[in-house]
């Protein structure tokens, strides 16, 4: 547990570089294709540039980004924006909780867990699960604030360039950058699932992520990943129950 | 003309509507994560959350798409999904391969379909 900034360490420069180049990897590519679509989609509805790319690097949430930039975008009020933004957000809150307790094991100061905590989403997310355990345990929020900044700042590359081009990618093409995201979580939160509790939840969430759509559209991935994690959880807590017995 | 303006209020806008909303969750994840334990078993409950939730949205966009991929078939769709997880397998998962492989067969079927 954190007390206090008393006993913190200065970050490490030497690791905030490894994590800066670990992001030159195959999940940004598919980051700043989706900012590609997300630039041209922008600029279609009326937004100058240096306001995307202010959205992109302020928000860093393509779901809320999408949100906002289509409801003001199509004549809705702030307000709406902002109540259907901070909705779609609540996901990154799990995220955020299960990935502290791996960068905690830095000692820094606690403004940093903060500032680290802006490059959390579903991308940084899994990168992160997959590459963390091959980091020293003391270097792992300096690793993690180069990834997080590489990411973000080349895929908002990728999103001045989908503005620039605006609207010269095929329609075929077009649904196969869509097709990209869905997939590249699939399988890496499969690479990344490696607990019992990890496997039903994904089997699990995945099966209730459509149900829970129709039913509360809202709200439909936080209550799909409630009860999908609950049910991993649950099927990790009896595994451990017959091996005891 | 941009919906939200220009200058000092378009700014007030994104970061007030957008940013602020989304940061919120952050920051209350890192208070809430700085007083968690690595290995303690709520832990394990919450990771299973984050995970479920990527899963759901996974599903979610392959039922109900956007854009143009609303114009593919649902069963394209699941067919090049479970082509790039096949795929996945048969490389020794890797991730990569998955992804380049069910993409194509997503693109292969509008060739052939349409």
């Amino acid at each position: 547990m954190h007390s206090g900034d008393e006993d913190a360490q200065p970050l490490s420069g030497l690791w905030f570089a490894k994590g800066l180049r670990a992001s030159l990897c195959f999940s940004v590519l598919i980051l700043a294709l989706v900012f590609v679509a997300f630039g041209a989609f922008a600029r279609d509805l009326g937004f100058p540039l240096w306001q995307v790319v202010l959205i992109g690097l302020s928000t860093w949430a393509m779901p809320s980004m999408v949100i906002f930039v289509a409801t003001v975008g199509q004549g809705g009020t702030l307000a709406a924006a902002a109540i259907g933004v901070a909705l779609s957000a609540v996901r990154l809150l799990p995220m955020t909780i299960a990935l502290v307790p791996h960068l905690n094991t830095e000692k820094a100061r606690r403004i940093w867990f903060y500032v680290a905590s802006h490059f959390i989403a579903i991308t940084a997310y899994v990168e992160a699960i997959l590459r963390l355990p091959k980091i020293p345990p003391e270097r792992r929020l300096s690793f993690f604030l180069g990834l997080g900044l590489g990411l973000i700042l080349l895929a908002s590359g990728g999103g001045v360039i989908g503005y620039v081009a605006g609207g010269a990618v095929p329609k075929p093409l077009a649904a196969g950058l869509l097709m990209l995201m869905p997939l590249f979580f699939l399988l890496s939160m499969t690479a990344a699932a490696t607990s019992i509790s990890d496997r039903a939840a994904l089997v699990t969430g995945f099966a209730l992520g459509p149900i829970a759509h129709l039913v509360e559209p809202q709200l439909d991935l936080l209550w799909a990943g409630l009860i999908g994690g609950s049910v991993g959880f649950a099927v990790h807590r009896l595994r451990c129950r017959r091996e005891r017995a | 003309m941009s919906p939200i303006g220009d200058g000092f209020a378009a700014v007030v806008a994104i970061l007030a509507a957008c940013a602020l909303p989304t940061q919120v969750w952050r920051w209350i994840g890192v208070a809430v994560g700085q007083r968690i334990d690595a290995d303690s078993e709520v832990l394990h409950w919450v990771r299973a959350v984050a995970t479920a939730i990527i899963a759901a949205f996974v599903a979610k966009v392959l039922v109900f798409p956007t854009a143009s991929l609303a114009e593919t078939s649902i069963w394209l769709r699941f067919a090049a999904t479970a082509f790039a997880v096949l795929v996945y397998i048969v490389t020794g998962r890797t991730v990569v391969a998955g992804v380049i492989a069910g993409v194509v067969a997503l693109l292969a079927g509008q060739l052939i379909f349409t």
